[in-house]
């Protein structure tokens, strides 16, 4: 855990970070974002000590950081920059080892230590062992940066931009790869980016800072729903409702749902007509087929005829799409409901256009 | 830091030069025949006052003192300078090193007479003085070579101060730094010919005694010499050079 206790940073009369208190609990993937100098680099390098506070007080696990002797704190809490800053002079499992070396550790801990880094960053150890920093792509040098940040095994990682510099392709991938190892891990994350699309997609909590100043701090989801004035409302952006959408999985809208087996005697038909127009359709081992305008059918033959075919992995939502992909099917498809399918394409329930409507109405008024 | 594949058979060859170079300079026989070929006017074309081993020696005493006087305060001004604390003095150091190239070694020697006196002290003083300056420039130039995200990952990872020094930013300017010393050795061995105006000895020797005796065989001995020991150094030096470096 990380405690800011109204840290600020001033250089001559100016602030550049002004009376920051906040907590980033463990395990959290905390995201500091704004507008360029408005102090979310300097409250990053406040926490190791890179840059030491004017005033205020930093605690991590209860214990005021200023109390450690610098390189001590900094051995245990990795630290990755934008630039990568891999040593150019060593080869990727030197430039691992050098935390655990400044740690003194055996030389077979090392050695271990880095086939397993190498492997969780998805880097071939046998073949990336022994290559020099230029011979990676920026994607690759850091996939080596996050795992020699991972080294020593520290309870916090500090990211200043860490995947500015990367293709957005690759950048995306790194970001939900990077999300998968701190959430294994349980790291404590304080992630600086300028990107707010990068911070709604990876973070727990989302500080905004402003001229030196946290202007709203918390979870994605809320500062979507409610910004806190026009500063934030104007930073996250007009499309802030469909940002708010991405955080949330169809699982949380979706409805049960009925269907025909397409092989099955239509005894129920009106039971059916009861609940609505139209029907999904699956087979006998419930996967879904299509759908029928129940007013059309009568008998068996007709429901053949009536079928509406649909090809499963294409108009249809998993319970871990998020609202916003499922929102954009349905305008792409044309329909206000989808099938929400497993991964065997069988049939679990749907979800509507008016749940997410209702849902966007219902989180922008609180 | 990886060696090359090939790094074990450089050495050999190295020494191989270094036991050439040893036999060429004890053969005084052969160096008779050619410059008697060269020279068949002359009456003597071999220094008479010493052989070539010894005026090797004397030389070799000169560059090697003043040179690694010369590294060691080149290297520690170099580092002070680019050091938070000694920063100040960082143009200083820039200026002097750029300015003191303009600056003939004669006059340094002539200069060094009136304090030091005649032989051998005033001219290591005066080589010392001039070789340091290229090594100054170019430790200078290969620290603040070294990237900044680089030093910045280095303390933010937990080095200190004397660490990043000596893990990240004297092996990232090594090169440079390496590159400035053979520049100055090379040119020291050249520069030393002339501690023989001040009774320092030396490869200047037969230079000098040959100019004024118009005996131009006395001058190619020494002159020849001194050119074979500069080529040995700069090649030696380039090969710690070439086993040093992390770019391939």
């Amino acid at each position: 855990m990380i405690e800011l206790l109204s840290v600020s940073k001033k250089y001559g009369d100016a602030f550049a970070v002004k009376d920051i208190s906040m907590v980033i609990g463990k395990g959290e993937l905390c995201v500091l974002i704004g507008p360029s100098g408005c102090g979310k680099s300097t409250t990053l390098k406040m926490i190791n000590r890179m840059i030491e506070p004017s005033s205020g007080d930093i605690l991590i696990d209860s214990e005021s950081a200023a109390t450690f002797r610098p390189e001590l704190l900094r051995r245990r809490i990795g630290y990755v920059i934008q630039s990568v800053g891999l040593f150019p002079h060593m080869t990727v499992e030197e430039n691992i080892a050098v935390v655990p070396r400044l740690l003194k550790w055996e030389r077979s801990r090392v050695a271990a230590r880095i086939a397993e880094l190498l492997e969780l960053v998805k880097l071939d150890p046998l073949k990336y062992r022994e290559k020099y920093p230029a011979e990676l792509s920026g994607g690759e040098a850091q996939r080596v940066g996050v795992a020699r940040a991972l080294a020593a095994d520290p309870p916090i990682l500090l990211m200043d931009e860490p995947f500015g510099a990367i293709d957005p392709l690759s950048r995306e991938r790194l970001q939900y790869e990077f999300v998968k190892i701190q959430k294994e891990l349980g790291k404590t994350v304080v992630f600086v980016t300028h990107d707010i699309d990068e911070a709604i997609r990876i973070a727990d909590k989302i500080a905004i800072l402003r001229a030196g100043e946290l202007v709203q701090y918390d979870t994605p989801e809320n500062i979507l729903a409610a910004p806190a004035n026009k500063f934030v409302h104007d930073f996250v952006g007009i499309d802030r409702a469909l940002k708010r959408l991405s955080r949330f999985k169809v699982g949380k809208l979706m409805r049960p749902t009925t269907s025909i087996a397409i092989a099955n005697r239509l005894t129920s038909l009106d039971e059916l007509r009861k609940k609505g127009r139209f029907s999904w359709v699956t087979d006998e081992n419930m996967r879904l087929q299509g759908w029928v305008e129940l007013t059309k059918i009568a008998t068996e033959k007709e429901l053949k005829e009536a079928l509406t075919e649909l090809d499963a992995d294409v108009v249809s939502a998993h319970v871990d799409t998020s609202l916003k992909n499922a929102l954009s099917k349905m305008l792409e498809h044309g329909v206000k409901t989808l099938a929400v399918v497993d991964e065997n394409t069988r049939l679990t329930g749907e979800i509507r256009m008016e749940d997410i409507v209702d849902f966007t109405d219902g989180g922008d008024s609180t | 830091m990886r060696a090359a594949p090939a790094g074990r058979r450089e050495w050999i060859k190295a020494a191989l030069l270094i036991l050439i170079f040893a036999a060429l300079i004890s053969n005084m026989a052969l160096w008779e025949a050619l410059l008697r070929f060269l020279f068949p006017g002359e009456k003597d074309v071999l220094y008479p006052q010493a052989d070539l081993t010894q005026l090797v020696g004397e030389h070799l005493a000169l560059v090697l003192i003043s040179s690694a006087l010369a590294i060691i305060v080149g290297l520690g001004i170099g580092i002070f300078v680019t050091r938070p604390a000694g920063k100040d003095f960082l143009r200083i150091a820039n200026d002097l090193s750029s300015l003191g190239q303009t600056f003939p070694p004669v006059a340094v020697l002539a200069l060094a007479v009136p304090l030091l006196g005649f032989g051998f002290k005033p001219t290591v003083t005066a080589l010392f003085i001039y070789s340091v300056l290229p090594i100054l420039r170019n430790t200078i130039a290969g620290l603040e070579t070294v990237p900044q995200d680089s030093i910045e990952a280095a303390y933010g990872m937990g080095m200190s101060k004397s660490q990043v020094l000596a893990r990240v930013e004297l092996p990232l300017a090594l090169q440079v730094i390496l590159a400035g010393i053979r520049v100055s050795v090379v040119v020291n061995i050249g520069t030393a010919t002339i501690g023989v105006v001040v009774g320092a000895g030396g490869l200047g020797s037969p230079i000098i005694s040959g100019l004024v005796r118009g005996n131009p065989a006395f001058v190619l001995e020494g002159a020849l010499a001194a050119a074979l020991l500069a080529l040995l150094a700069d090649f030696l030096i380039g090969k710690v050079e070439h086993s040093l470096s992390w770019s391939r």
